[in-house]
């Protein structure tokens, strides 16, 4: 069998080349003078020759060296919409999973130093597992209960209450997708729905006063509010709101943050806080998050840090 | 109703009664999901409730790959690559279109919004 040809050395990223994220990443990396990062996700892999052989990666000839890797970032094994509307156990499945399966190892090659490893990672994203750990750092959280019977969810978190997918709420319809927002149940909707047909987090509803989402790379870390004030219970869905979050200078929430993703082992996350009269409030976070829609204050060093990062091996040199 | 006999038989009972509920009443992601851009495979967006034209047939084309990547401006209707702004998404403000295939985040100026599928 013939060996790839020579490999280059530069760090790895693992995402979709046609996200924002990563294209600020990588233009950031150009700034720094570093060599460009080597992309690959599971879609590139689905539509693009490749080869795994021992450490070596190609794609599309081009080549890296697994252990000759310095650095790596794992942004996303794949865009959120792939393999979207796939039917669990059909041919199309066992063929996306194939892909994501190798995307999962050459994620998990010990040659780059990961800002965040994919089993952290993976940890980082479950909401319970979060939550449970925030709680026992003293931070406060939400009342939670995750349960098959609404009304033993209204018994521990009074109505209303808020409910928010487990994992992902996105999901296809023969009339097109669909999205689950955070939203707030009532005694009507209970009798509405089926609520043990598949198990949501149900959560106390809080009151804020702002939400507050703090980036957070290596030791340093970025605050970004939007004030509470005339915003539906999830800002997501009001359309402005996506504009008018500002720069918050705001030391508690960062060093609580850091602490945060520092006890989870991640070394980037996006995370999300509310004050409320009481104080502040952890509410969940995603160590793949999004920060590119905050203002330039807040996501441009975040962008630069992570450059750092994959050219220097220290985010916050 | 005649009870059924034996504790099995209640147990099944109240299984076959449990699943009737399930089927009856829809789910959590059936009450509240909210129909959002359509990515499909052949990379085009389909909004449900986007009334922008970007093309004759009120669909997106996406690019090929990252070096065709666009940014319609509303205000100016100039179309731009890559190289123009991709990383500027903050400049963009509420008048602008970001369109990239394989990227579920759609920058709207019809919605302000952002669609963000898996945003968190």
């Amino acid at each position: 069998m013939v060996r790839p040809r020579a490999a280059v050395t530069s760090a790895i990223i693992v995402g979709d080349p046609g996200d924002g994220h990563v294209l600020a990443v990588v233009q950031a990396v150009a700034d720094l003078g570093g060599p460009s990062p080597f992309i690959v996700d599971a879609a590139a892999l689905s539509r693009k020759p490749f080869c795994v052989l021992d450490d070596h990666l190609t794609l599309d000839g081009s080549s890296i060296e697994l252990n000759g890797c310095t650095n790596g970032w794992l942004r996303r094994h794949a865009p959120s919409a792939w393999g979207a509307g796939t039917v669990s156990g059909s041919l199309d499945a066992a063929r996306l999973r194939a892909f994501m399966s190798v995307i999962g190892s050459i994620a998990r090659a010990s040659g780059p130093v990961w800002l965040t490893p994919l089993d952290k990672m993976l940890r980082a994203e479950d909401r319970l597992e979060q939550l449970a750990v925030a709680r026992a750092m003293g931070f406060r959280v939400p009342k939670t209960i995750v349960t098959s019977s609404g009304s033993q969810a209204a018994d521990h978190l009074g109505l209303p209450f808020v409910v928010k997918p487990m994992v992902n709420g996105y999901y296809r319809t023969d009339d097109g997708p669909r999205a689950v927002f955070t939203t707030a149940l009532t005694a009507t909707d209970l009798d509405e729905v089926d609520f043990a047909a598949a198990p949501f987090v149900a959560q106390e509803q809080i009151t804020p006063i702002e939400h507050l989402r703090v980036v957070t790379v290596g030791d340093r870390a970025w605050t970004a509010s939007l004030s509470a004030a005339d915003r539906p219970l999830d800002w997501r869905r009001q359309p402005e709101a996506h504009f008018e979050w500002r720069e918050a200078a705001d030391d508690q929430v960062i060093r609580c943050a850091l602490r945060l993703s520092g006890a989870l082992g991640i070394g980037f996350s996006s995370q999300d806080w509310l004050r409320d009269d009481d104080g502040l409030i952890f509410i969940d976070l995603n160590p793949g998050g999004q920060w590119l829609f905050l203002p330039p204050e807040v996501s441009d060093p975040a962008t630069r840090s992570i450059a750092k990062y994959l050219v220097e091996g220290d985010p916050d040199g | 109703m005649e009870r059924p006999a034996g504790h099995g038989a209640w147990l099944q009972a109240d299984l076959d009664g449990y699943r009737r509920r399930m089927t009856q009443r829809p789910d959590l992601f059936e009450y509240l999901g909210e129909p959002v851009p359509e990515i499909r495979a052949d990379g085009t967006v389909h909004s449900p409730t986007d009334t922008e034209t970007y093309d004759d047939d009120d669909i997106a084309m996406l690019p090929t790959s990252l070096d065709e990547a666009t940014i319609i401006s509303k205000a100016d209707t100039e179309t731009y690559d890559d190289d123009a702004g991709l990383g500027n998404l903050a400049d963009l403000g509420s008048s602008s279109t970001l369109i990239t295939r394989n990227d579920s985040e759609t920058y709207d100026d019809d919605q302000g919004a952002w669609f963000g599928l898996g945003l968190q």
